[in-house]
């Protein structure tokens, strides 16, 4: 049975069953299927599928949320029986809002047919392709090749109904070539926007300019991160602090800013479910409606999302975002490079953590392409360095805005630019 | 429930894989979260299912089912024997296995109060009563809660004869207090160390008892003067030195990542198989235990996922890099002969992976307390709880905060500090290790969240420590650039 209509049948035996004061219903299914390689060998080859469904019901108020793996009838009947007896002895939520109703918004599905149709065979053969690539260069590669199909649906008391199905695709890989390394990744709903061959060649390619390396010593440089790199920082501006209870309450970076100019005028940020190159759910875990709306709007703090209760308490209008897309420009990497005298190419960065929340500094590593520029050139490779810097400053202090990219993941999907950024700090060196 | 797993190795049997496990598993998920007197979240989740796994010409297929009935399962035996079959296009290196013994066993962790059976109200009351304890405080704005409770039921049978059944059961709570003041916001956390064990656990807890000390610590925190920049000696209690031991020792001695596996996501390691036996890792009083049948340990399940049982086994021995955390399809890359059990899936629907064992920090062997370490150090830091953390690819270069620091300057605690960062390379970090505290002052911290894999996985374990100190560490350069 499709997984919508599975959902459906869910929501009918919970409305005939349920005696809640009120409810929620979640669904959730997952279909992922993955090839991993390493080493210029098949490691892995999963295929697994994963539902959930979640009721969260009121009874007196009070509330409780049970889950369950098992969507048989029996299962779902015992699901109900189970969450109602929870609630019952639980305590009252003082937050409680009540669920929404029907508001006439239809979700249009994002599905693509190459990953629904997908087999190992096809998953095997373009991994088997990398493999015999990185044969005939005399390199390694390590990646996976993947696809994955989802379902999230929402069922509510008050009889709003909404299911949102979705496909993914994707490769990544890294090449080494005498222990440097390159990597690269393409992903988007359907195969289509995978591209395999330009990825292994964008590593190796990357892989071989780092043979010529030189050591640098750590402090304040500019350097031009490119778009990739960029999805994987400001995926960051998504997770913290951005929610207005935490900005009134004072305890987010954004507290006491609301209204200010804290970026570059050429810098939107906001949230867009339909947005193509990194779409998301359209809509939130109790049915509310993700817009197309801008927390900065040309550098401007101008707007947060909400929860329902502190919406209601305070006069907001409530909304929730999902994804992170940044306004992009129109130059490339190698015109952002001609603007820098004495720097580095970011290509990639690994293990970014926030550091001090007050003013959103984060830290992490460079990894794999990372190149010296010299008189706006790339010269050479260089030693990886530690960074600690803020977004926020990054997108203050910009030399220069580039093309953005997608990254596509079930989580938080992110569309960021390519850019330059004055005085990027790299605190330390590593040993490679 | 038997009879459905050797229903599925019997077909994998006639597919005549090489080698095939079938784990059944149901694990029950309970979380209850607080903020100040309100219950956000109580969410009681189970999931149950069949993973297959096969290997068929050298190259591995695994594929899983929540449905449990004879039909989906004999289709996901035919879906892993056909994934595998496709993966056999590739030729190079195939993928051997280390011995192992079948065996028939039943491992079930010890608890005398089974928390899915304690009331939501209980749970949810404790924390209430923390913030009433907290909210006497002007500058708490918001007190978080957490208590997490899993419970994993776990059949695993093998073409080798493994007929292995384990119930692990883990309990957690913390809370967290943030406040509100000076133009600043602050942090501070409860944090006990989770265990495999029931719910008497929480009960031994002092949640209620400390609150007006973590909130007054949070308040303090915002006054505090900011960390100083430059060489300091730092003391670092097992609440934080959790962290440290897990990025710095456990993911780099994990073989896949060594053998380069995990160059794609994860990353690789600086501690490489020619360095075994000779690569001075840390200073001679530094061992570093892996200890996979620690009562109360976060990975003692009994066996992992090979079935291999858990054993104990010195990882940086007298500072020696001396071993690895293997799996018996990396092991036989370094010479080993057998597996040393670090194989784990986090679900039924998970291929394992070589995941870290519980890995303590041995206590030091000379009779030495923390007032007494504190009372030796000229300039130094104390650090409670962990806090933000990182390291590089390779796992050399890290960086650390914490959740509450405290100067130390002769040999006294002279006030409290924030924004404390320090930054060094592991080995060198290691190797300034000049004293341990004694056994009275080991604990075994650890972390529930340990992500890793592709797709990504979380998995547990255990990190032991008594406090320990280390000289002239970089402290704050991070934060002053």
């Amino acid at each position: 049975m499709a997984d919508d209509r599975r959902f459906e049948k869910i929501a009918d035996l919970i409305k005939n069953r349920c005696k809640a004061d009120d409810y929620v219903v979640e669904y959730r299914s997952d279909n992922e299927a993955l090839t991993r390689f390493a080493d210029n060998k098949i490691t892995q080859n999963v295929d697994t599928l994963k539902d959930r469904i979640s009721l969260t019901a009121y009874v007196g108020g009070k509330k409780a949320t049970v889950s369950t793996a098992d969507l048989s009838e029996e299962s779902i009947v015992s699901l109900i029986e189970r969450c109602e007896s929870a609630a019952a002895i639980s305590v009252v939520d003082r937050e409680y809002m009540p669920s929404l109703a029907p508001d006439g918004v239809k979700a249009a599905d994002n599905e693509d047919a190459s990953v629904t149709g997908m087999t190992p065979d096809y998953r095997a053969a373009i991994a088997a392709d990398a493999i015999a690539r990185a044969s005939r260069e005399g390199v390694k590669v390590f990646g996976t090749v993947y696809g994955s199909v989802g379902t999230t649906g929402v069922y509510t008391k008050n009889g709003l109904y909404r299911c949102y199905r979705a496909t993914g695709a994707g490769y990544s890989n890294t090449v080494d070539l005498n222990g440097e390394k390159g990597s690269s990744f393409s992903n988007g709903t359907g195969f289509a926007a995978v591209d395999p061959e330009g990825d292994f060649n964008r590593a190796h390619g990357d892989a071989v300019m780092l043979q010529n390396r030189r050591e640098f010593e750590p402090g304040r440089y500019d350097v031009v991160i490119s778009a990739q790199a960029a999805t994987k920082l400001f995926v960051w501006l998504g997770f913290f602090g951005a929610d207005r209870r935490a900005v009134d309450e004072g305890y987010s970076p954004y507290s006491g800013k609301m209204g200010k100019q804290l970026l570059n005028s050429k810098i939107s940020i906001g949230t867009d479910p339909s947005f193509a190159a990194a779409p998301s759910v359209p809509f939130d875990g109790e049915g509310l409606v993700i817009p197309n709306r801008d927390i900065f709007s040309e550098g401007v703090l101008k707007d947060m999302p909400c929860g329902r209760y502190w919406a209601d308490k305070k006069g907001y209008e409530p909304w929730s975002a999902r994804n992170v897309i940044i306004s992009d420009g129109d130059e490339s990497d190698e015109e952002l490079l001609k603007k820098v005298k004495r720097g580095f190419y970011i290509k990639d960065f690994w293990y970014i953590r926030m550091v001090r929340m007050e003013d959103f500094t984060l830290t992490g590593m460079t990894r794999n392409g990372f190149f010296y520029v010299e008189d706006g050139k790339v010269v050479s490779g260089a030693n990886h360095f530690r960074w600690n810097d803020s977004p926020l400053r990054m997108l203050h202090d910009l030399g220069g805005l580039g093309k953005g990219t997608g990254s596509l993941n079930k989580w938080y999907s992110v569309y960021a630019p390519s850019l330059l950024v004055r005085d990027f700090y790299l605190s330390s060196k590593t040993l490679f | 429930m038997k009879e459905i797993v050797r229903y599925a190795l019997d077909l994998i049997s006639g597919e005549k894989a090489d080698y095939g496990d079938v784990r059944f598993r149901r694990t029950d998920y309970q979380s209850v979260m607080t903020q100040n007197d309100v219950l956000k979240d109580f969410d009681d989740f189970g999931e149950s299912g069949i993973g297959i796994r096969v290997l068929i010409g050298g190259r591995w297929g695994f594929a899983a089912t929540p449905s449990l009935d004879r039909a989906s399962v004999a289709q996901a035996v035919r879906k892993a024997v056909a994934i595998a079959k496709a993966a056999s296009v590739s030729v190079q290196d195939p993928i051997m296995l280390t011995a192992n013994s079948g065996r028939t066993a039943v491992f079930r962790t010890k608890s005398s109060r089974d928390p899915f059976s304690v009331p939501v109200s209980e749970k949810a009351e404790t924390f209430f009563a923390v913030y009433e304890e907290m909210r006497r405080f002007k500058e708490i704005k918001k007190v978080t809660g957490a208590m997490r409770f899993k419970k994993m039921h776990q059949i695993m049978m093998s073409t080798e004869g493994a007929d292995l059944e384990n119930e692990i059961l883990t309990s957690s709570a913390s809370y967290t207090a943030t406040a509100v003041g000076n133009g600043d916001f602050q942090t501070r956390t409860f944090a006990e160390y989770p265990k495999t064990t029931g719910y008497e656990w929480i009960e031994s807890l002092p949640l209620v008892e400390k609150a007006g000390k973590i909130a007054e610590e949070a308040v303090m925190k915002l006054k505090a003067k900011k960390g100083p920049h430059g060489k300091k000696d730092l003391i670092l209690l097992p609440s934080h030195l959790a962290l440290t031991i897990h990025e710095s020792v456990g993911h780099p001695t994990e073989l896949d990542r060594v053998l380069g596996w995990e160059a794609n996501f994860a990353g690789t390691s600086f501690a490489t198989p020619e360095k075994r036996g000779v690569f001075r890792y840390g200073s001679p009083i530094v061992n570093l235990v892996a200890d996979n049948t620690l009562e109360g340990g976060l990975a003692t399940w009994g066996w992992d996922d090979d079935g291999i049982p858990g054993e104990r086994w010195h990882i940086i021995q007298d500072g020696i890099l001396v071993n690895y955390g293997t799996t018996r399809e990396t092991a036989h890359y370094i010479g080993d002969e057998s597996s040393r059990g670090c194989n784990r899936a986090d679900s039924f629907a998970s291929q394992p992976i070589n995941r870290i064992p519980n890995l303590s920090l041995m206590a030091g062997k000379e009779s030495l307390s923390l007032d007494e370490l504190i009372a030796d150090t000229e300039d130094g830091i104390l650090i409670d709880g962990m806090g933000s953390f990182s390291i590089d690819q390779r796992r050399y270069n890290f960086q650390f905060g914490g959740d509450m620091f405290h100067e130390i300057k002769n040999g006294k605690v002279t006030g409290p500090l924030k924004d404390v960062i320090y930054q060094a390379i592991t080995p060198e970090f290691w190797n300034a290790c000049d004293a341990v505290c004694d056994e009275r002052f080991w604990e075994p911290y650890g972390v529930l969240n340990c992500g890793k894999g592709e797709p990504s996985q979380t998995q547990q374990m255990t990190h032991g420590s008594a406090p320990a100190r280390f000289r002239n560490i970089d402290v704050g350069g991070a934060l002053n650039g």
